[in-house]
């Protein structure tokens, strides 16, 4: 990738930037591939070292909402490569779209398998696993910055359903991470009151992302 | 107590579990503890602050999941690496030993062109082992010194031509 970076001429557009870096990752995915199916083990850990940060940051963290599962789904992700790697056929989008899907699908039986409170639930994954197989080469090029965008997204479309002010109680508290007597003394209540305010935000909250639609506060 | 004052307090003591939950949760990831959190509250927050600002793996964290997934993965380079120096050393070795008898010296005062040919046992008639003429029932006792001197000549003409195999080439 680096090398890419290094011989690329002056007056190229971002696009056509962007095309070439692809390209020559695509490329040496693409031999990493061929070695890994043939039995490399190097190989194929170098493919996971490549594309593993990248699919527990934008798929995995963000769906199912705690570093501990995110970690073991990573894990479950990795074995089931192992197995399938046979079976991936190359085509002209590269290994991201594929391992993505496997991380969807994981994704999928983690949330089914453990009832936790989270944001995602697996339909909403199913709905991107069938995403997938119509979209188009340049959005699977893409498919790591729409995975991140559409993750804040949900967020955003959450915190809508929900009262103007425990929404703002919960993007300070919560998104920004700013302390509790900051966003107290910000929201014009005491520490004690915010925090049956954010008590209610999150009750509210929880009640909208389960009904699927807004919440009654 | 009125039941909104018992209601308020209820909701004070909840709030002030989620508080405690929420500031618990960083440390949890690094204890690994769980964490009260009844209600699930704590939890929503945190995926919530997942999906919206989600952490990057450490590269401590993602060696050992890859460690663990793929056990093969650093053990298979090392294996390959060591059958690969084994392999080159054997072959040298054989080159070497070949070598080594191809251009084998010969010892002090032995010429090879000098030496006397091997003597061959020739194929001959049983005649001169038997001087006086054979009586009546010794045909066993006859039998038995033609195969002793036919063996005889089969290990003195074995022993030849393993002393000397270059010189008893088509010679047989």
């Amino acid at each position: 990738m680096n090398a890419a970076i290094a011989i690329l001429p002056f007056g190229v557009s971002a696009g056509k930037n962007l095309e070439i870096l692809t390209d020559a990752a695509s490329a040496q995915d693409r031999e990493l591939v061929a070695r890994a199916q043939a039995g490399d083990r190097q190989a194929l850990g170098e493919l996971l070292r490549t594309h593993g940060p990248a699919l527990y940051r934008n798929v995995l963290l963000p769906r199912l909402g705690s570093e501990a599962a995110a970690k073991d789904a990573l894990a479950e992700v990795y074995e089931k490569v192992l197995g399938n790697i046979g079976k991936f056929v190359w085509q002209n989008v590269g290994f991201y779209p594929w391992i993505r899907t496997v991380a969807l699908r994981t994704a999928i039986d983690h949330l089914r398998r453990k009832k936790r409170t989270v944001l995602f639930d697996a339909d909403d994954l199913e709905r991107e696993v069938d995403a997938q197989n119509t979209q188009t080469p340049v959005d699977d090029k893409l498919s790591q910055l729409r995975d991140a965008r559409a993750a804040q997204a949900k967020v955003e479309e959450a915190l809508s359903r929900i009262n103007p002010r425990y929404a703002m109680a919960i993007r300070l508290r919560v998104l920004e991470d700013k302390p509790r007597d900051e966003v107290a003394k910000t929201m014009d209540v005491t520490p004690a009151t915010f925090d049956v305010l954010l008590h209610r935000a999150l009750a509210a909250l929880k009640k909208a992302v389960k009904s699927g639609g807004e919440s009654d506060e | 107590m009125s039941d909104q004052e018992e209601n308020d307090r209820d909701e004070m003591a909840k709030a002030e579990a989620l508080r405690r939950a929420l500031a618990n949760i960083r440390e949890s990831h690094e204890s690994h503890e769980p964490h009260a959190d009844p209600d699930g509250l704590a939890e929503l927050a945190e995926s919530l602050r997942a999906a919206h600002t989600p952490s990057d793996l450490s590269s401590k964290d993602h060696e050992e999941i890859l460690s663990r997934a793929l056990p093969a993965a650093k053990s298979g380079a090392k294996g390959g690496r060591v059958i690969r120096v084994t392999f080159g050393v054997v072959s040298a070795m054989a080159i070497a030993a070949g070598l080594l008898l191809y251009l084998r010296p010969t010892p002090p005062g032995r010429d090879p062109g000098s030496e006397a040919p091997v003597a061959w046992a020739r194929s001959r008639s049983t005649t001169p082992l038997f001087s006086e003429p054979w009586k009546r029932g010794e045909s066993t006792a006859r039998i038995d010194r033609i195969a002793l001197a036919r063996e005889h000549d089969f290990r003195e003409n074995r022993f030849n031509s393993r002393l000397a195999p270059d010189r008893t080439r088509g010679r047989r």
